[in-house]
């Protein structure tokens, strides 16, 4: 093992021992948050309800922000173990689309699902991870959005067995000069804002880390006025049994 | 309503589970270190329904309190929760060290309870 890869080993052991210390404390103020929201310590003014949600919204974010983090240092160490199971991907994609409408209508954008037929019933694969990367695309497109539609395309390669997802955006699309950097962590363009989940400019970096993790990619394939085209490409093995024979 | 023991060496998580629990009717009891659940299951005889472990304990292990509940048999009864940052630990923790049930940290509110409610119920 050289110096470096020495120094990044311990590195990682390091980010990974604060994280777990970091957790702790916001746990607590999690759960706290939880206990006033939900009258565990007797009855809120409004002002004080207001409050209490807004400490419960910042803490849930720091945690998801602290575990995309943890999830893309992981993943970029190879320390993290692929959880692979059968999983039905019409379902997973039915199930993410149904995740993501009521907050895209609620800014008058349309979610588009399209593609499902061809895929196969049952594939191998890190269903919780894939699900991951697919919402940092969506929950993306749909904080860049201010109209039109959002698409989410599946594609199978049954030759090659590859599995593409495509989502898609109306947006203003991403700047030039920007383009080389989205899939940095933790960089943030001028014209960033906060998305739901995946925000501070952690997500694409995590879901590019993951997608390399499962021997794939994701990719820009395309940005501009008309909006952006993010491509996730996964080599996936179909799940045989008796009853699942590959179309 | 459960007898449970909080073992946990982090204060504020300590007093977040003991409110939590209590709202919940529970008579909960909690402490920092494994001395002090030791001398409250041996020498004070207290026979918990639930023991809530924190495994990264300032001094001993919590594993030392989960090996002692698991050898006398006045707490054959006693459940055990490790609660715990380091989702590796969670077949160890039920397969080799005899737990109930591993939770990570950090744990909700409504996990919380639902747990402690869960295992009043068993």
């Amino acid at each position: 093992m050289t110096s470096e890869s020495l120094d990044f080993a311990r590195l990682v052991k390091l980010t990974r021992q604060m994280a777990h210390d970091i957790r702790s404390p916001l746990g607590a103020i999690s759960a706290t948050a939880d206990m006033f929201v939900h009258g565990g310590y007797g009855e809120l003014s409004p002002k004080q309800d207001r409050a209490a949600h807004r400490i419960k919204r910042a803490s849930r974010r720091s945690m998801v922000l602290l575990d995309d983090f943890m999830t893309y240092v992981k993943a970029e160490a190879h320390q993290l173990p692929l959880d692979i199971r059968p999983f039905n991907p019409q379902s997973l994609l039915a199930k993410l689309h149904n995740t993501v409408l009521p907050d895209a209508q609620a800014k008058g954008l349309n979610v588009h699902l399209s593609g499902l037929d061809d895929l196969p019933p049952l594939l191998d694969g890190d269903e919780a991870l894939i699900r991951r990367m697919v919402l940092v695309l969506l929950w993306n497109a749909i904080s860049f959005s201010e109209q039109g539609e959002i698409s989410l395309l599946s594609q199978w390669d049954a030759v090659n067995a590859v599995w593409t997802i495509k989502v898609s955006d109306e947006g203003t699309g991403i700047a030039p000069e920007h383009v080389p950097h989205i899939f940095e962590p933790l960089w943030r363009g001028a014209e960033s804002s906060q998305s739901q989940t995946s925000g501070y400019g952690i997500g694409l970096a995590m879901a590019q880390a993951l997608a390399r993790l499962m021997n794939g990619e994701l990719t820009l394939d395309k940005t501009g006025p008309e909006g952006s085209l993010f491509c996730l490409r996964l080599p996936l093995q179909y799940h045989l049994t008796p009853n699942a024979i590959p179309r | 309503m459960a007898l449970i023991l909080i073992v946990e060496d982090d204060q504020d998580v300590c007093e977040t589970y003991l409110d939590i629990l209590e709202s919940e009717q529970h008579t909960v009891y909690a402490v920092a270190d494994s001395v002090q659940a030791i001398d409250l299951l041996v020498r004070k005889r207290m026979k918990p329904d639930l023991v809530i472990l924190d495994m990264n304990l300032a001094g001993e292990s919590g594993l030392v309190v989960l090996g002692l509940i698991r050898r006398i048999p006045r707490l054959n009864n006693t459940k055990v929760i490790i609660a715990s940052g380091y989702p590796d630990l969670a077949k160890k923790a039920i397969d080799d060290w005899g737990a109930n049930l591993f939770l990570q940290k950090p744990v909700a509110m409504d996990t919380l309870k639902d747990t402690a409610r869960h295992f009043e119920n068993l």
